[in-house]
């Protein structure tokens, strides 16, 4: 119980809770994004930072260009932080040239984080079906060939059908002339 | 845990008559990472649709435009088209 007491930083009043979202630029290795994150969560812990979440989400396309990037790694964390430190981050954040945009907010009571992948995977299926016309045309057009065909079919066998009682016929008809 | 957003009830009534999707669906804060929801009230110009059109409530429509304001700040949402 000591141990946990002197590594659990005491909350203090001045303390708040953020949200802090990183775009770093896309050429970073995984290796080398591991390590850039770990100096900047040294950094916020020795400013007296604690880190309640670490998500990455990892290589995303950027919806319009930011200085010569067309696409970005996100990161997103969940802090509390001392409020006197915001503004030092900010300057640290800007003059960090790894870091291509941020973006901080502080968050209400009671906030739960959603997770990247269950919000955007249903995203990702509505798109297609969004793109109406194309998806649309394709699908009628898939359907009227599948019954094309199966009318197709359809009166082949009809045909066979036909052609078998014919013969039958025939050959009755033959038998009895014959 | 992500909850299903209804849309379709605004699409019964007429505009200027609809009702608030957040008011309905209970959603109290509005996410800047959900794009799903935020491209619903977003124009074919990526701008943001009027509360006549959309039929959200004014409180919503607040925190609708700041959570648009910054998606499009982190480029998961562009200015315009």
């Amino acid at each position: 119980m000591a141990k946990k007491k002197v590594e659990a930083r005491v909350l203090e009043p001045m303390d708040k809770k953020y949200e802090l979202v990183l775009i770093l630029q896309p050429e970073l290795l995984a290796s080398a994004l591991e390590k850039k994150l770990k100096e900047f969560e040294a950094y916020l812990v020795e400013n007296g930072g604690i880190i309640d979440l670490k998500d990455v989400w990892g290589k995303q396309d950027l919806a319009y260009r930011i200085g010569k990037h067309d696409a970005g790694l996100y990161v997103v964390y969940n802090l509390t932080l001392p409020t006197t430190f915001n503004q030092e981050l900010d300057e640290h954040m800007r003059i960090d040239k790894d870091i291509i945009r941020s973006l901080m907010v502080s968050l209400k009571e009671g906030y739960e984080y959603q997770k990247f992948e269950e919000e955007v995977l249903p995203a990702m299926k509505e798109e297609p079906s969004n793109s109406r016309n194309s998806s649309r045309n394709n699908s009628h057009k898939a359907d009227d060939g599948g019954k094309k065909a199966e009318v197709k079919d359809k009166g082949k066998k009809a045909d066979a059908a036909s052609l078998d009682e014919k013969l039958g016929d025939i050959l009755k008809g033959g038998d009895v002339k014959v | 845990m992500s909850k299903k957003v209804i849309f379709s009830t605004n699409q019964k009534h007429a505009p200027g008559k609809r009702r608030c999707t957040f008011c309905t669906n209970q959603m109290k804060d509005i996410d800047y990472k959900d794009i799903g929801t935020l491209k619903q009230f977003m124009n074919g110009f990526q701008k943001i649709k009027n509360r006549y059109y959309s039929g959200v409530c004014l409180r919503h429509q607040k925190m609708l435009a700041t959570g648009i304001k910054r998606a499009r700040h982190l480029a998961l949402v562009p200015f315009t088209n």
